[in-house]
């Protein structure tokens, strides 16, 4: 009996078995990160969708078969003030004579509304890895390095701005996010926002209300008012 | 997270305090008693805010160290269906290779035996290294005394109390395993928990401890596929050539050295 004639036919149901099993993985992953779902993110942050699936889970951000176009958008006044947290994401295929160029799209972006916001930029001066390199916006601009008078601080973050005074106005907020391995924050144009890579949308989407925060906090602190989560006396403080 | 319990205003019964649905929400007291509802006081508020932010921060921390266990979990669920479809595998190879032995077996064809023992060991490898290295971080913390709740291992608050060798934090979402250890061994095992709170003070944790049972299932894998490739060399040294199991393949003339050539040419001229 030839045994190799009859490989075909026992690899058949081990392969639709290992597809049926990795199905049934993706699945119990999506179940295990069911946090990080569109429904739950937006109820972590206090938005409400605007468009998208609520089921669409951002772990597993995976992209449709073929050229596609969607859009994510939650709005909300969580702390008083405008956010808005948008995904826009997309592949378009143009064919040409002779090939065919396929262009993907990806931006995330969390904005709030912070009017007469100065310009600024911050960042990590040493992200542990290439693809937590945010994409910067006032790379552009004139912007100059500015220290937060905090040692450690100047030391974990970049704060780009061009107004010398900024610094110390951003320590709350730079506090919040110290610990944080993915770091953007960017303001003007009466806006405060972050940009989120496509690579690091899970790891946001783990910790949304810790950048809200820092982004709300970055906002008071700017305004000179009273960050919303501040550290209460919990020790009583001695002379 | 509250001690003390507030009366409710309306009848007097111990009210408790609604998870808030996000970070920034005030949450409310309820009473289950007459479902009375209000806010937490402002102060209380924040104080209770700024908790849920520290318990938010202390998982995203732990999730971020633990994250290389995700390798762990994966291998541990995947390697058991690979070392079944290699087993199928070895298994076709040997008996083809075995019944196709003119004389002696090539060593490359038993290949698929030696990583089917080396991802068993490999297996066996990871096992250990987690069960020794890794599961004591993982263990709750002993309860008080008897009667009272074990602690969550991250952030010390109460577990609640089930039948189960897993719980997860109500609080930080943290997974603790639960042992027959925390209830029957609380000295000891509070002893070893002061000294572990020590050690980790003392920068004496080693956060490497969750890259070792992914890595131990290459180290352990590797040296159980040479391994088996040594024994199996060994066998086959020590057993001698094989009697011929059937037809087989076509032997060199003799006197031939090396492989048979076929030509080509003339067999193509002979058609």
């Amino acid at each position: 009996m030839e045994i190799g004639n009859y490989l075909p036919l026992l690899l058949l149901p081990v392969m639709l078995g290992w597809v049926i099993w990795n199905k049934m993985r993706l699945n119990a992953g999506k179940e295990e990160h069911k946090d990080k779902s569109l429904q739950s993110f937006s109820e972590r942050m206090g938005l409400q969708i605007v468009q998208g699936d609520p089921k669409l889970n951002l772990l597993y951000f995976q992209q449709p078969m073929g050229d596609f176009q969607r859009t994510i958008e939650l709005v909300g006044r969580p702390y008083g003030r405008g956010v808005r947290f948008v995904i826009s994401d997309g592949q378009r295929t143009s064919q040409l004579v002779v090939a065919r160029r396929v262009t993907s799209s990806f931006g995330c972006r969390l904005s709030l509304e912070a009017p007469n916001t100065p310009t600024f930029e911050v960042f990590l001066r040493n992200p542990t890895n290439s693809a937590l390199v945010p994409t910067r916006d006032h790379d552009a601009l004139p912007l100059h390095e500015v220290r937060t008078g905090n040692p450690t601080l100047d030391m974990l973050f970049q704060v780009r701005s061009d107004n010398p005074n900024i610094g110390p106005a951003l320590v709350p907020a730079l506090n919040l996010l110290s610990t944080h391995q993915y770091v953007h924050l960017a303001g003007g144009s009466g806006q405060i926002w972050m940009n989120v890579e496509r690579v690091v949308l899970g790891y946001v989407a783990a910790a949304p209300a810790e950048y809200l925060l820092a982004l709300e906090t970055a906002a008071c602190g700017l305004e000179g008012r009273p960050a919303p989560a501040q550290m209460p006396a919990l020790v009583p403080q001695t002379a | 997270m509250s001690t003390e319990p507030l009366p409710c205003l309306s009848c007097g019964a111990p009210m408790r305090v609604l998870e808030a649905a996000h970070l920034h929400a005030t949450p409310e007291l309820v009473c289950d008693f007459c479902s009375r509802r209000e806010p937490l006081p402002a102060e209380a508020a924040e104080r209770h805010r700024y908790v849920r932010l520290r318990l938010e921060q202390l998982a995203r921390a732990r999730a971020q160290l633990e994250a290389p266990l995700t390798t762990y979990r994966t291998l541990k669920t995947s390697v058991l269906p690979g070392i079944g479809f290699m087993c199928v595998v070895a298994g076709i190879q040997t008996f083809t290779a075995v019944s196709h032995a003119a004389g002696r077996i090539e060593l490359s064809t038993l290949l698929p035996v030696a990583v089917m023992v080396g991802a068993i060991t490999g297996w066996l490898g990871m096992m250990f290294t987690f069960r020794k290295l890794v599961a004591p971080f993982l263990q709750a913390r002993p309860a008080l005394s008897a009667g009272m709740p074990a602690t969550c291992r991250s952030c010390g608050g109460d577990l609640p109390q089930v039948r189960a060798a897993q719980v997860s934090c109500p609080y930080c979402r943290a997974d603790n395993l639960l042992g027959t250890a925390a209830s029957a061994q609380v000295g000891s095992m509070l002893q070893a928990d002061a000294q572990n709170a020590f050690n980790a003070s003392r920068a004496k944790l080693d956060p490497s401890a969750f890259h070792k049972p992914a890595r131990s299932f290459y180290t352990w894998g590797a040296a159980g596929a040479v391994l088996a490739l040594v024994a199996i060399q060994g066998v086959l040294f020590a057993i001698g050539p094989m009697p011929s199991a059937g037809p087989g393949l076509p032997q060199p003339p003799s006197g031939a050295k090396g492989p048979q050539k076929v030509n080509f040419e003339q067999r193509s001229l002979a058609h």
